[in-house]
């Protein structure tokens, strides 16, 4: 099956009716996240279900509903033209219709398909005619979303499936069977006529002792037989499973590592955001009056304050003078009225008087002045004067012409606010540096939150390529390390015993059946021994026959993925697949080296390229089983590619004689447009998908993709 | 060649078989080769491969079991 055209119709973003013409060979679909790559995997998923009637409303283009008129209807519809001995087309289809409240109904469903016959199209179910044509067990191993799900043997049941679907021969497991329920007709054959010769045997009375005690034996180590390989089952599921964890957890080392490494950056990164944003300190209003920031939008009116403080001042201590000297002049005037301006109280000094008093002499003007005479009393009332001056006399109490102290203190608060304009300039420049300094800060701050936000993206996108493994889980599997390699090696080493058991009775038993079966020679049960004997026989070549078939369909897939592993990598190291086959009857895909060494944990780029080597590898298979070629169909399966290793990969792809389909945002550069210097060295047919412009982010109604056709 | 003849030369090229029944599985090509053959474990593996047809059912194997049985008792030497 080749697919020729796809033309979607009103499906989610893929507004109005969009062909899209398709060539054999590689065909890349670029688009950017949100573009529409995922809906064109959507669209093709939704055609291909032929097992129900999907029908939601979720499918309809939101830009043709909101501009549907009320009670008017239109389609919904995808509709692929192919080649598959000859062209055929299928369509499905479905109505909706917005009635009154705006709400949406839907309706009509239909699945037509047509194929040409000749000159004429015959119709035909389309349902019908895609399982014909592509069958489900074929769209199983087509379609693939993501790198992650590449790898076809994470499905446990993978290994049944294939071989059943696409080996050389099919339907083994009704003839043979390894479980003990005989659910195989060859076990149930070989257990029934077991029954019917050991009763032919009992019944000829001749040889009855020796039968009994060979029975017995037989039955005896048949029971241990049972139970040997019942433990040896269990401890292989052991091994296996233990082995599993293992491997995972090998395969998620580089994981775990990486996970590792990224929380540590983090952690860090997120202390020097905590530090840088610990050094923002945007508390201006406090900073507006404790650190007077608020002066400097008052510079004029503080100028203003202080030339008004200076004048009452000086407008104070001028009418205190004037009232001063008022004083001074009034009290002049009194003593200027009495005649004689009298000396100061305290000429001559106290102590100076006392001496002149007790020595009955006045030594100012140098004359004896004996006591009871004039000078003499008159030094003692001097004295007397002088003393009552120095006393404390209840003056009559003035009135101040000042009674409060409010200019004292507009003078205080000037003074202390006495910033002059070098100073506001120099806290202009202190709040300048400030903003500047936090500006700085919250930039460093701003950077380190980008390169936090990368490193959370890329721990989302390691994440999400580890199987769906939870940070947690990735982050704890080595608690469980050790426990897992003892019991590994614990039931590993069960094994090789049992295994030597097991072939110990295994010949014990075959020993005794030969007894037994020599027993019956000749005797009336030697026909029921030989069609037991022939029917064990006929059992063991059905169960070989079909073991050698499993095994030449995995050596089959094996060697041709290797053809496509080389293919695919054309330079560096790529190795050997190998295509594991477990007793639980599951597979692995693993890579060898060519000294048989297994490479236990392939980089991401490799694990890619081993996957798809095997999906291609299923597809030949497939086109072999069926005569027909098939379409593969990837959404975005090399995320964890660089640039370079994409161009390569593609290149080598568009090489493979298949029709490969790849939805990917490679090709795109940082801001999101097409680099052409990368698409000339592309070979392929290539497509652009884009939102058209302009559009609402926020706004579902608004976005519409279109394609166009960039090469081929 | 069909599944069933495929399934056929698969189950008859096995060596034990071979061995202890004496034959040359290139002489049988298909089930209706088998079938027609003279050597009853030929027949036996055709008759299971083609009367088995797929089936896990109980009541189809008892059928096909009671077959096979009545088949070798007669030709089985």
């Amino acid at each position: 099956m080749i697919i020729k055209e796809l033309t979607i119709e009103n499906f989610r973003s893929y507004y109005g009716v969009n062909p899209i013409k398709f060539k054999d060979g590689l065909m890349i679909f670029i688009g950017d996240n949100g573009d529409g790559k995922t809906t064109l995997f959507e669209a093709l998923e939704w055609l291909f279900d032929t097992s129900k009637q999907n029908i939601d409303s979720r499918l309809i283009s939101e830009k043709r509903l909101s501009e549907l008129p009320e009670f008017d209807s239109d389609t919904v519809r995808v509709s692929m033209i192919f080649d598959h001995d000859g062209e055929k087309i299928v369509d499905k289809s479905f109505s909706f219709t917005k009635n009154a409240n705006n709400e949406i109904e839907t309706s009509d469903f239909q699945f037509k398909g047509y194929e040409n016959e000749g000159s004429q199209r015959i119709p035909i179910q389309g349902g019908r005619l895609l399982d014909r044509c592509f069958e489900a067990a074929i769209r199983k191993y087509c379609l693939f979303k993501g790198e992650e799900n590449l790898n076809v043997f994470n499905n446990p049941d993978a290994l049944n499936y294939l071989i059943e679907t696409f080996s050389n021969i099919r339907q083994f497991d009704p003839y043979y069977s390894s479980d003990e329920d005989q659910s195989g007709f060859t076990d149930y054959a070989e257990y029934q006529s077991r029954k019917a010769f050991e009763k032919a045997m009992k019944s000829d009375k001749k040889n009855s002792q020796q039968e009994r005690e060979l029975s017995l034996k037989l039955d005896l180590l048949r029971r241990d037989l049972q139970h040997i390989r019942q433990r040896l089952k269990s401890n292989r599921t052991n091994a296996s499973n233990y082995s599993t964890k293992l491997n995972e957890l090998e395969s998620n080392k580089e994981a775990s590592d990486l996970l590792k490494s990224i929380n540590e950056r983090l952690k860090s990164l997120k202390e020097k955001k905590s530090k840088m944003e610990s050094y923002i300190d945007e508390d201006y209003s406090i900073k507006l009056l404790d650190d007077m920031w608020i002066l400097c939008g008052f510079s004029n009116i503080f100028s203003e304050f202080q030339e008004r403080v200076s004048t009452f001042s000086k407008t104070k201590r001028k009418l205190e003078r004037e009232e001063d000297k008022l004083k001074g002049k009034q009290e002049l005037a009194t003593e200027i009225a009495k005649g004689i301006i009298p000396l100061s109280p305290n000429i001559p000094d106290k102590i100076s008087m006392e001496e002149m008093i007790q020595d009955e002499f006045c030594k100012v003007c140098g004359r004896e002045a004996l006591e009871g005479s004039d000078a003499y009393n008159f030094m003692k009332q001097k004295l007397a004067d002088l003393i009552n001056s120095q006393q404390q006399t209840e003056k009559e109490e003035e009135k101040p012409l000042f009674q409060n102290n409010y200019v004292k203190e507009l003078e205080r608060k000037s003074n202390n606010l006495e910033y002059d304009q070098s100073e506001i300039n120099n806290l202009l420049k202190s709040i300048k540096d400030r903003i500047e300094f936090n500006n700085a800060r919250k930039v460093d701050a701003n950077e380190i939150q980008e390169s936090i936000n990368i490193e959370e993206d890329n721990k989302r996108k390691l994440l999400a390529q580890n199987d769906g493994l939870t940070e947690e889980q990735l982050q704890n599997a080595y608690e469980n390390i050790k426990n897992w390699w003892d019991y590994k090696n614990q039931a590993e080493k069960e094994i090789v015993l049992l295994e030597k058991e097991e072939e110990e009775k295994t010949y014990e038993l075959e020993q005794v059946q030969e007894q037994y079966n020599n027993l019956a020679k000749g005797s009336i049960a030697d026909t029921s021994r030989k069609i037991h004997s022939a029917l064990d026989r006929i059992k063991k070549a059905f169960k070989n026959a079909k073991e050698k078939n499993t095994q030449d369909f995995l050596d089959q897939l094996e060697k041709r993925s290797n053809v496509y592993l080389e293919k695919l990598n054309v330079d560096g190291f790529y190795g050997i697949i190998r295509i594991i086959k477990s007793s639980d009857n599951t597979a692995r895909i693993a890579l060898e080296d060519s000294n048989g060494r297994l490479v236990s944990n392939p980089n991401q780029k490799l694990k890619t390229t081993m996957y798809m080597s095997v999906l291609f590898a299923v597809s030949d298979l497939t086109s072999i089983k069926r005569e027909n070629d098939y379409p593969l169909i990837f959404d975005a399966p090399t995320s964890s590619f660089s640039a370079k290793n994409e161009i390569d990969f593609f290149n080598v792809i568009a090489g493979i004689d298949k029709q490969c389909i790849i939805v990917t945002k490679s090709f795109l550069n940082e801001s999101g447009e097409i680099d052409n210097n990368k698409i000339e060295q592309q070979n392929g047919t290539i497509y652009r998908m884009e939102k058209v412009k302009p559009f609402d982010e926020k706004d579902l109604s608004t976005i519409e993709t279109k394609l166009r056709l960039i090469k081929g | 060649m069909n599944n069933k003849d495929k399934m056929l030369q698969l189950v008859l090229s096995d060596e034990n078989l071979i061995r202890f029944y004496e034959y040359n599985p290139a002489d049988y090509p298909t089930i209706q080769d088998a079938l027609d053959s003279e050597n009853p474990i030929i027949v036996t593996v055709a008759k299971i491969i083609d009367g088995v047809n797929g089936s896990s059912d109980k009541g189809t194997f008892k059928e096909i079991y009671n077959e096979i049985i009545n088949y070798l008792n007669q030709n089985i030497l």
